[in-house]
């Protein structure tokens, strides 16, 4: 009972890394249904007009990047094959290139024209005056952006053309590995009507609930479980998407049976404790 | 003088900001500068920090400390970084070398330590999720839920999935109260700040 | 007790507005309030109202008292098991920076820490994540020590910056348990994915863990690894619950007022949903 009750840390990593490696190396498929909150983003996502505007606003740094990547390149994806409009955000100062080279990518493998189908506006320090600036006026908060190399004013921009604030958005949609979703819940859908959907990682996404229950967030992926249902969704209707939340699933689901067993472990021997104490000392 | 000026500052400042936000007139006027001003003090204050940094890995190093070795470490990647940014980079925002260790460098060190996580949540899931008491308990079953209808295979609950009521019914309910519980939290000490009872910004007592 | 400074300090701030909002730079903005908000705004003014009623209830000289918090019960045994083993005290005041509550709070409660540490003469390391916390956390402890009658046991290189970047921070920290080996660990203000970290590395450097933190996404991770949690807006209330001052537990009070109103008001909606009579939440613009 001692025994599995303190099995060493060094034992419990060395079985995490066996674990993890097998996962990647083995790739179990696993037949989860798609969750409801995960369909419904797709749903909103498939509800905007053609040509239509949104907004992937990509709030995360280095840390966050594996979780969300995922969800990013699929909502990417899914805009585009759809033809619409997308305008890339990154608030999270540590993110702005990898946002940048995630909707390059994507926007090349979907054969779309930067400044003509979708444009990345860049980065603003304060989250909280760009919100509630581009709630009046999108190209002051970002008057200028880089196109194809070069500097060119978002006003002259194809993509920008009828869009003035986030009232003319018709989706916003964002990932994040922190609180800051608040902000666009605050001062985009409160203020405007802004119509959100959201991305977030394992650690923060119980604090979505509320919202989503309540429709100022009408849409939310669930880390990497929510990334690989989106995946699934935006293949059956657009194939060319890699299914990379897909593959982390599967060692996903071989590390939550190996906590699992831990948790038994430690419960049995917990329980064994107490009925040896109780045998040794039945007053 | 030297807490009253701040103290009465605050003041001053709680008022302006909670007015602002709900004028978009003030807003337009004060915003800006005010989050100008508070850029500006922020990088302003990044020298002493970075000067005392320089100085306590010094100190460690002069008195053959251990773990020198790590301050040597850290000094020289300071002092390698500003070198590329300010010389090789020439000033310019977001170089070629800067990136280049961002990414190469900075970015995977990140990255690995945040996969730390993935070993802490499984040795703290072991130590934690421990029937002991009836809370202990009812932790572990709410965790062995979610985590079987999470990635292993989905548990019929009282309206659809187990793991999604226990998300938005029971969580949920627990988070609104919690968030309304801050939230007053934070007014209650807003009102300190406003009348110089709270004195935790100060420094000096 | 409504200090003359914040009486000045808000006399200042209307003569600053309102001849400056005249000039107001934005010709086109024209708004002066924000339409649909007005709900809010009295929200806000009522539950500070009802803060401000405790505040002066306890200045009329009323007794008010805090319930137990273990947390609180727990710190200073944290300290004085510091002294017994000959073993510093660890605090770290939150991961974001002096406009946010939490560290606020966390750096009042670092106060009522610097002041005991001194008293018994535990050693007391804060390594901090933004600079200007930095900067207060210093001038925090050293006047704690001096107060205390023992400025010469105050070591300024123990408050000190580790980096602005959250996951270096991280990893600074966890140095500093591994190496120090603390006896206690104060977690106290707003943490974001690092708490889990903090936490499992401070258990394995073997010390007493309080954390106390208002982000309720943290909180089961310093739920599952601390021996002493501070919940939500337990964290605002364990500086006044340590320091037992009269006017800060009476802002307590005030708060518990607020909650009264809150939940009447809950309850109020629910019953008049029922009777699908839902002019409350029009009212309050749903």
């Amino acid at each position: 009972m001692e025994r599995l009750l303190n099995i060493d840390r060094q034992w419990i990593f060395l079985v995490v890394v066996v674990v993890m490696l097998v996962g990647a190396i083995a790739q179990p498929l696993i037949p989860m249904p798609i969750s409801s909150e995960s369909r419904q983003l797709y749903d909103v996502v498939g509800a905007v007009p053609e040509r239509g505007a949104v907004i992937v606003a990509m709030d995360y740094g280095p840390a966050s990047k594996d979780e969300l990547d995922a969800m990013s390149v699929a909502v990417l994806h899914h805009a585009f094959a759809r033809n619409l409009r997308v305008l890339g955000i990154c608030f999270d100062q540590q993110g702005v290139s990898n946002a940048e080279r995630l909707i390059m990518d994507v926007a090349a493998d979907s054969n779309r024209r930067d400044g003509d189908d979708f444009v990345f506006l860049g980065f603003q320090s304060d989250m909280t005056a760009a919100i509630l600036g581009m709630g009046t006026s999108i190209k002051d908060v970002f008057p200028e952006v880089m196109v194809d190399g070069e500097s060119r004013t978002t006003a002259e921009l194809p993509v920008m053309r009828g869009l003035e604030k986030l009232e003319d958005i018709a989706l916003s949609v964002q990932m994040t590995g922190s609180k800051d979703y608040e902000k666009w819940i605050n001062y985009g859908n409160a203020r405007t009507g802004l119509t959100l959907a959201t991305g977030a990682t394992g650690a923060i996404v119980t604090g979505l609930y509320p919202y989503l229950s309540s429709g100022q967030v009408s849409g939310l992926l669930r880390s990497t479980r929510g990334a690989a249902d989106y995946e699934r969704l935006v293949l059956d209707a657009h194939p060319g998407l890699e299914r990379s939340a897909g593959r982390k699933m599967s060692v996903q689901f071989l590390a939550h049976i190996m906590l699992l067993v831990f948790i038994a472990l430690a419960n049995v021997g917990g329980l064994l404790g107490r009925r040896t104490a109780a045998e040794d000392d039945p007053a | 003088m030297r807490t009253r000026i701040p103290l009465a500052l605050a003041a001053g400042m709680v008022v302006l900001m909670v007015l602002a936000f709900f004028s978009p007139k003030l807003k337009a006027t004060y915003e800006s500068p005010i989050n100008n001003g508070l850029f500006i003090f922020m990088a302003f204050a990044v020298v002493p920090a970075i000067v005392s940094l320089i100085r306590l890995h010094v100190a460690r190093i002069r008195r053959k400390h251990p773990d020198s070795i790590y301050s040597g470490i850290a000094l020289s990647a300071l002092f390698a970084t500003l070198f590329c940014g300010l010389i090789i980079d020439k000033h310019a925002f977001n170089g070629p070398s800067f990136r280049w260790i961002v990414t190469f460098i900075f970015e995977p060190l990140q990255q690995a330590v945040f996969a730390f996580l993935a070993f802490f949540i499984v040795s703290a899931a072991y130590r934690a999720f421990r029937a002991r008491t009836l809370e202990a308990t009812l932790l572990l079953f709410a965790a062995v839920i979610v985590m079987i209808g999470n990635a292993i295979l989905p548990l019929p609950g009282p309206s659809g999935p187990a793991e999604l009521w226990l998300l938005t019914v029971p969580s949920m309910a627990v988070q609104r109260g919690i968030i309304l519980g801050v939230a007053l939290g934070i007014i209650a000490q807003s009102v300190r700040i406003l009348l110089g009872l709270e004195r935790g910004f100060v420094g000096r007592g | 007790m409504i200090r003359r400074t914040s009486l000045g300090g808000l006399i200042a701030a209307l003569l600053v507005l309102l001849p400056l909002a005249v000039q107001a730079q934005e010709a086109s903005v024209t708004t002066w309030i924000v339409e649909g908000e007005a709900w809010v705004f009295i929200g806000i003014l009522v539950m500070g109202g009802l803060a401000a009623v405790g505040i002066f209830y306890a200045k009329a000289g009323h007794t008010i008292s805090a319930r137990a918090m273990p947390a609180v019960e727990a710190a200073e045994d944290g300290i004085g098991r510091a002294v017994e083993m000959g073993r510093p005290v660890v605090f770290v005041p939150g991961v974001q920076g002096i406009t946010k509550a939490g560290t606020i709070a966390g750096l009042s409660i670092l106060r009522l820490v610097a002041e005991k540490c001194a008293e018994v003469g535990a050693r007391l390391i804060v390594p901090c994540r933004d600079t200007i916390v930095t900067s207060i956390a210093r001038e925090t402890v050293e006047d704690a020590y001096k107060q205390a009658g023992r400025h010469e046991e105050y070591r300024s290189e123990d408050v000190f910056f580790i980096s602005r970047r959250q996951l270096a921070y991280t990893a600074g920290v966890n140095g500093v348990l591994e190496r120090e080996h603390p006896a206690t660990v104060f977690l106290q203000g707003e943490f974001s994915a690092e708490s889990l970290i903090f936490g499992e590395t401070g258990n394995r450097a073997g010390a007493m863990l309080i954390a106390g933190t208002d982000k309720e996404t943290q909180l089961p991770f310093f739920i599952t690894t601390c021996d002493h949690t501070l919940i939500g807006e337990e964290l605002y209330a364990a500086g006044a619950a340590i320091s037992k001052d009269v006017l800060t537990l009476g802002s307590l009070r005030g708060v518990d007022l607020a909650r009264l109103v809150v939940g009447a008001i809950i309850v109020l909606g629910i019953v008049l949903e029922i009777a699908r009579l839902g002019w409350i939440r029009t009212m309050l613009g749903g």
